[in-house]
């Protein structure tokens, strides 16, 4: 199997989940640590270094909005789903379930007869 | 907490000037936020090498600069912000110059100016368009040939360069600064005697000074003076307390500028005469040997009162956007205040 193929693909389906995952959990105002901590508690890992610069951009897009805020005697970055934001979350986790439900649809096919279904092994 | 800082120092050197404060002051307070946990965790203050360790997992400096740019296209992604550097280096400080020594006094001895200058022209359009392309072309191939950034991922946060302040005088510098202006000083207030007094005596030498140095004297006598004497005064403040305040960068600013605006005026004034009439050189053994010395001398001089106008000019824009962001620093502190603090 060739890693490199394979870990392209991976990060390029990561990086639609990342930006639901980030979207949706800012649902609850959050400074960046603990959102980072908050999306790997969910089992959503993301590093400094992608977080960051996506929050930047989905601020500029006017999806979040952010404010300097002090808290435990340090000024925090805290950011929350804007109205835009909440609207295309919405839109987007009806575009991802109905991908979803597609994909689980493809996926209980049968492959030639040689396999089930991955769902059922897996 | 000041291998943060220096940290910090050298993500700030790749970031992107728009938005490089914020971006700074998040990241730092990702950083304290990971060192508490970190702290809490061992239960006992950071040692260099656990603060070493964070750092290093967050990632080389110019790595981590490079995800904040948004402008990235065919340059592939990390190498942006340091082709805008190679360029800039190779712009300014390769090409200008050269083009400056080669073309200039071509130029200004040619016997069509006009001419001469529309024929480098398209030489230096050429050489131009050559240097950009070099450079563009060969970080365009990063992208194609991926070369492995091991170099970039196997660094050492407690080699980081020690941390630098912007707002730091030298005081050396400042004191050759109040040598040099006293001996100009002293040399323009003495001009008119040693042109008068010595013209004699140094016409039958070597060499002689024509009178257009005196016009120039006569016509702006106080104003370099008190250039000279405001530069004195500044680099002595400087010297004895070497950190810049706003005023005082404010007035440095000032003073460049007056000085630019002052060079610029000179060589406006009679660029003909100027560009050929500051020295005559007499006593050549051979006449036409003497005129190309002559001509030589005075381009050389004429070239450094372009220069100094040119630096001045620079040196004033520096310092005045140097003026405008200590003023964004009276509002929320920065990342790399916060974390000296």
């Amino acid at each position: 199997m060739n890693t490199d193929i394979f870990e392209n693909l991976r990060l390029e389906l990561r990086r639609g989940c990342l930006i639901l995952g980030v979207l949706a959990a800012l649902r609850t105002e959050r400074y960046g640590y603990t959102l980072r901590k908050s999306l790997a508690d969910s089992g959503m890992e993301i590093d400094e270094g992608t977080l960051y610069p996506l929050l930047r951009r989905l601020e500029t897009q006017g999806l979040l909005l952010s404010e300097w805020r002090e808290q435990d005697k340090r000024q925090k970055r805290f950011y929350r789903l804007s109205d835009e934001g909440t609207q295309i979350l919405d839109r987007l986790l009806v575009e991802w379930q109905s991908m979803n439900a597609s994909l689980t649809e493809i996926l209980k096919e049968p492959e030639n007869g040689t396999r089930n279904s991955i769902l059922t092994s897996s | 907490m000041e291998l943060v800082t220096r940290y910090l120092q050298a993500v700030k050197w790749w970031l992107p000037g728009k938005g490089q404060e914020d971006i700074l002051r998040e990241l730092s307070e990702e950083l304290h936020s990971q060192m508490e946990d970190a702290r809490v965790e061992k239960g006992h203050d950071l040692t260099e090498s656990d603060i070493a360790g964070i750092l290093k997992k967050q990632g080389n400096p110019f790595l981590v600069a490079s995800r904040f740019r948004t402008d990235q296209d065919w340059i592939a992604a990390p190498w942006l912000q340091l082709y805008r550097f190679v360029m800039k280096v190779v712009l300014l400080w390769v090409l200008t110059p050269i083009l400056v020594i080669v073309y200039v006094p071509a130029i200004l001895t040619a016997h069509n100016p006009a001419s001469a200058l529309l024929q480098a022209g398209g030489q230096i359009w050429l050489a131009l368009i050559y240097a950009v392309g070099m450079v563009t072309v060969g970080f365009g191939a990063i992208r194609w040939l991926k070369p492995d950034l091991w170099a970039l991922k196997d660094w050492d946060p407690l080699k980081l360069p020690p941390t630098r302040n912007p707002l730091k005088v030298s005081r050396v510098g400042s004191a050759l600064e109040v040598l040099i202006s006293l001996i100009f000083l002293s040399w323009w207030m003495d001009l008119p005697h040693v042109m008068i007094v010595n013209y004699a005596e140094r016409a039958s030498g070597h060499w002689t000074t024509p009178t257009l140095w005196l016009s120039i004297h006569g016509a702006f006598y106080w104003l370099a003076c008190s250039i000279m004497a405001a530069t004195v005064a500044v680099s002595a403040v400087n010297f004895v307390q070497p950190t810049w305040t706003k005023t005082r960068m404010t007035l440095r600013a000032g003073i460049d500028a007056i000085l630019a605006i002052f060079m610029a005026t000179v060589l406006l004034l009679d660029w003909d005469n100027l560009a050929r009439q500051w020295l005559v050189i007499k006593s050549h053994p051979t006449p036409a040997n003497g005129d190309l010395a002559t001509a030589t001398v005075n381009l050389g001089i004429a070239v450094t009162v372009l220069i100094i106008g040119i630096t001045s000019a620079a040196t004033s824009i520096g310092r005045l956007r140097a003026v405008k962001s200590m003023s964004g620093r009276s509002n929320p502190p920065t990342a790399l205040t916060t974390t000296t603090d």
